[in-house]
């Protein structure tokens, strides 16, 4: 036995260490911050439908930063997940929830959250072949497939889109079922790209996309179409705004908001929106258009009819701090409304709040009829000792309408 | 099977025997030079604060201001850390290749009495496999106690004002060059460790197809190397030649490559059968 000694001495070096390793990893602490939501006014159930990515960072420690996600008003840190599952993951919230429920259906398709739409009972995408194979040659065939989510079978169309070499890219997707609606950029075959809405019939299919509006008629040459963040596609109204550009250098440009719309789905037309005097915020809720006049710290809210264009005041709805239902210049130029949006009647927002060179996300829920403050809140560390050192930076955000 | 184990056993006690003194030394330098970064690093840093309150009159706070607080995830980020870690991957790389060929380039061609012993040519292998694998869990091991030996070493040093204790755990878990070696997430430890093992039996192989075949031998070693590798990799094109991006998914990916690897592993170990058995030539 004695000539083993070195042997088993490893042995036992190599078990020891390991063991002694494993036991003391599993009763320290997690080192990634413990988060909580903490309610300032209001219920925090209301929070329930929001699903956001953050950053999460520490001024005394910027190497332990991790991301961190909301959903279903738990925390969890992506670091903590199993090596597998990080690897499909995305920061899209919308994307993870739609692998995570649908994986066969989402193979093979685009990962551009865009591109999907969905109702209770169907989930419905549209996309061309280079969305998936950037190798491809252009064609003008989109591939419309539709999810029947309770027998989970899926029906696949294959339908052409104009007749010229244009290269489609989709920006939007909207279903009033059984009328999807498809906002297409069309480019490279004339020196200026076409902004066109097409519907297609789910339930009487045909071989072509059907084109109801062009809206490159809306725009003028220094301008770019916005469309909005919604989080529900099923509204009837799609709020759109044109942004005039004006190049300052060489390497910059200025950008301004030069017009407002709501596609409507339903008449496949296009409603011009009379702007307030001053910054105009614009909302669609089921069959209903919102107009906001954002002021110091608070959202002077009407609602629009869409025939006659009459506003009519709904009421004042404090804000938590001036920066809500602003929108952040850092976000995606092509979408609007991506820190503040109306669903089911209940305006949410969300705002970064600096506080001695720590940033924490502050959440708002008020609903639009009554103004009454639904949520007020924000996110921080259950360690209060560590709250003072701790920012939080969301990174991507969105409301499930389903859990609203 | 008992007397082949017995075999196994012995034979690697003797590799063990072989190896002691260069993994004793490469545990020495990791004690060492980590012992030295878990002293110099945080008198180091002491020095500045003290040399910055002096030379400005500043306070505590002014201090913390300029330099921030220090903790042991700062010394782990050292090169007293990495260094040790580096030179004993390397040692023992390299030692991969010389268990091999110390039998053959000796005083004595001691391989010809080691393939001529009344035991499987492949425990013989499998003994020199295991000897590594002993050797590189070892310095992991080391590495681990060092690690717990340094932590109060760094606090003690560090005064308090000054010392953020993040904890030992987070301390190692920010470091990615620990993800590879302790068992923070098991399934990606076990991941990494399957890499290495299916690394070495290529390497095993490449090194019998020469002694086999000499130079003609190190080509086809070259070109086995090569060919595992593009096995291996070969998933990573599947997206392109379906002709779609999203056809699987990056877990799936994953998987195949992980399946492809245990093949190579499985091959490997096949391949130096045959030549271990009907080839090799002293």
């Amino acid at each position: 036995m004695n000539k083993y000694v070195k042997l088993t001495s490893l042995f036992l070096l190599i078990a020891l260490a390991f063991i002694g390793f494993s036991i003391y990893k599993a009763q320290a602490s997690s080192p990634y911050s413990q988060m909580k939501v903490v309610t300032t006014e209001g219920k925090p159930e209301y929070i329930e439908p929001v699903d956001f990515f953050g950053y999460v960072s520490h001024s005394q420690n910027f190497s332990n930063s991790s991301t961190i996600e909301f959903n279903d008003g738990a925390f969890s840190y992506l670091q903590e997940k199993p090596f597998l599952k990080r690897m499909d993951h995305s920061f899209d919230p919308k994307l993870n929830d739609l692998v995570d429920n649908h994986r066969s259906f989402m193979r093979g398709k685009s990962r551009r959250p865009e591109q999907y739409t969905e109702t209770d009972q169907h989930l419905i995408y549209a996309g061309s072949k280079t969305d998936v194979d950037w190798n491809s040659s252009i064609s003008n065939q989109m591939t419309i497939s539709v999810l029947d989510k309770a027998s989970d079978e899926e029906e696949a169309y294959s339908v052409t889109i104009g007749d010229d070499g244009a290269y489609n890219d989709v920006y939007a997707t909207y279903i009033d079922y059984p009328t999807l609606t498809i906002f297409v950029n069309r480019s490279g075959v004339s020196d200026t790209s076409r902004n066109l809405v097409y519907t297609f019939d789910i339930e009487n299919p045909t071989e072509a996309l059907t084109e109801v509006v062009d809206l490159s008629d809306y725009l003028d040459k220094n301008e770019t179409l916005s469309v909005s963040q919604l989080s529900d596609k099923t509204e009837r109204y799609i709020p759109l705004k044109t942004v005039r550009q004006t190049v300052v250098s060489d390497y910059d440009y200025t950008t301004e908001t030069s017009g407002y719309f709501a596609y409507d789905v339903e008449a496949q037309e296009v409603i011009e929106i009379p702007p307030l005097e001053e910054e105009t915020l614009l909302f669609s809720d089921n069959d209903t258009i919102y107009v906001g006049k954002p002021l110091n710290e608070s959202i002077e809210l009407y609602e629009m009819n869409p025939d006659d264009k009459e506003m009519t005041l709904l009421g004042t709805l404090e804000m938590a701090t001036p920066i809500m239902g602003q929108e952040d210049s850092s976000f995606y130029s092509d979408r609007f409304n991506q820190s503040v949006t109306i669903l089911d009647g209940k305006l949410y927002t969300y705002g970064q709040e600096y506080v001695d060179e720590v940033s924490r996300p502050i959440f708002q829920i008020t609903d639009v009829h009554t103004q009454e403050t639904l949520f007020k809140g924000t996110v921080m560390p259950k360690d209060m000792t560590e709250a003072d050192a701790t920012s939080i930076e969301v990174m991507e955000y969105r409301l499930d309408p389903l859990r609203n | 099977m008992k007397k082949s184990l017995h075999t196994l056993l012995k034979l690697t006690n003797f590799e063990m025997e072989r190896l002691s003194k260069f993994l004793f030394t490469l545990m020495g330098l990791t004690l060492l030079f980590n012992l030295v970064g878990y002293i110099y690093t945080p008198m180091q840093h002491m020095g500045k604060i003290n040399e910055y309150i002096t030379q400005n009159s500043a306070t505590t706070q002014q201090a913390l201001d300029a330099f921030g607080r220090f903790s042991f995830y700062d010394v782990t980020q050292t090169l007293w850390i990495a260094g040790p870690i580096a030179i004993g991957v390397s040692g023992l790389l390299l030692y991969s290749i010389f268990i091999w060929y110390r039998e053959w380039f000796g005083k004595n061609t001691f391989a010809y009495r080691l393939l001529m012993l009344p035991v499987s040519r492949m425990t013989l292998y499998f003994s020199k496999l295991i000897t590594v694998f002993i050797g590189i869990f070892t310095l992991i091991a080391t590495q681990m106690l060092s690690l717990f030996i340094g932590h109060p070493i760094v606090s003690a040093i560090i005064e308090s004002a000054y010392f953020n204790d993040i904890g030992l755990i987070a301390s190692i878990q920010m470091n990615p060059l620990f993800l590879y070696l302790f068992p923070l997430d098991f399934s990606y430890f076990l991941m990494v460790n399957g890499v290495g093992i299916v690394v070495l039996l290529v390497l095993f192989t490449v090194i019998l197809m020469e002694r086999s075949y000499s130079f003609k031998g190190i080509a086809m070693g070259i070109l086995y190397g090569i060919a595992a590798l593009s096995l291996v990799l070969f998933p990573l094109f599947l997206p392109n030649l379906l002709n779609n991006q999203y056809i699987l998914y990056d877990s799936e990916l994953m998987i195949i490559i992980i399946l492809l690897t245990i093949i190579v592993g499985v091959l490997s170990i096949f391949t130096s059968r045959h030549l271990i058995n009907k080839k090799i030539t002293v």
